[in-house]
């Protein structure tokens, strides 16, 4: 049976989404973006003169994905205030044609850590206009919780700041999401590092995982790719397969007493 | 004559002068590109009819790889 889930009224085969930046060359972007097989890959904007163009790779690759059917999932990074982040979003909608946006809105320099109240600010315009907004958002539920009420059917909270690989810092927090806002669709966004920490968000209930830089830094970008869908696909159906319950004791697996062989 | 700025780059221009002409003056493909004057969006739309003011900065925005 097919596994998939909706976003925005949309269904995606895959519960693995990627980030297009930061790999070694655009062959190995093409080849690595293939391989994880993703139905959703997340694109961004930049002022044009601040450096030279790509000799027309990322329009070729784009068209390539469309045509596969991908979602392309624009992005607001780098933007610090509401307002920055509402204009990016309208530029995104003109220039890739989509209405998905990832709303990225950066509080602190240091962590890249998203600002809740410019975050929510931003979000409620954007719903307003008719846009399919994805927030960045850190693991706070009562920021989910607003979110999610202000129209974002899709949340996006992170494991751990962007680009540091360090897995699920706050699995509780994380499990607390997942119980409290049963109706959103969860992508744990930001922080994985290995295939493992997915399968982690994966297990508890998370609808998809968004990454970058695990599989752009890799030694074998296209290898880990691959490795990310796999993983993202068997930990999905381990959690619907119910994971077992932890016991605080140990308990014999091999029965002692009686004819083991014998049952029935 | 006004002066603005284009991508942080000053530039003098005539007066009267359309968004939509200043993309066609250097050379830039009116669908290749996003713009913004003073940080504000300006769609594709309304830039036959947006007249530069002394000062104006304009920023352009294209697609590029994010995560």
């Amino acid at each position: 049976m097919e596994d998939s889930f909706e976003a925005y009224g949309e269904r995606l085969a895959s519960r693995l989404m990627v980030g297009t930046a930061a790999y070694p060359s655009p062959a190995v972007l093409a080849d690595a973006v293939d391989a994880s097989e993703a139905a959703v890959v997340t694109v961004g904007l930049r002022r044009t003169l601040a450096s030279g163009g790509d000799n027309g790779f990322l329009a070729g690759l784009l068209a390539r994905l469309t045509a596969r059917g991908v979602r392309l999932l624009p992005n607001t990074a780098g933007c610090r205030t509401a307002a920055e982040a509402v204009s990016l979003a309208r530029m995104t909608r003109e220039l890739y044609g989509t209405h998905w946006v990832k709303l990225e809105v950066v509080g602190d320099e240091y962590t890249l850590q998203p600002d809740p109240w410019q975050l929510l600010e931003a979000a409620e315009t954007l719903v307003g206009e008719g846009f399919a907004v994805f927030p960045y958002a850190t693991d706070d539920l009562l920021l989910c919780q607003r979110l999610f009420d202000a129209g974002c059917q899709v949340l996006m909270p992170w494991g751990a700041p962007i680009g540091s690989g360090q897995g699920l810092l706050n699995p509780w927090a994380l499990a607390t999401l997942r119980a409290r806002l049963p109706q959103a669709v969860l992508v744990l966004d930001a922080g994985l590092g290995s295939p493992a920490h997915a399968a982690q968000a994966m297990e508890l209930g998370f609808d998809a995982v968004l990454l970058n830089s695990a599989i752009a830094h890799a030694g074998d970008p296209v290898g880990m790719a691959r490795a990310f869908a796999r993983v993202v696909a068997g930990a999905r159906a381990g959690y619907l397969a119910g994971v077992m319950a932890p016991q605080p004791m140990a308990v014999a697996s091999t029965p002692v007493c009686g004819q083991p062989l014998l049952v029935g | 004559m006004i002066r603005i700025e284009l991508d942080d780059v000053p530039l003098a221009l005539a007066e009267g002068l359309t968004l939509d002409a200043l993309l066609d003056m250097q050379g830039v493909a009116r669908d290749a590109v996003a713009t913004a004057v003073d940080g504000v969006f300006v769609p594709r739309s309304a830039r036959a009819g947006f007249l530069l003011a002394d000062g104006a900065r304009v920023t352009l925005f294209q697609p590029i790889v994010g995560g």
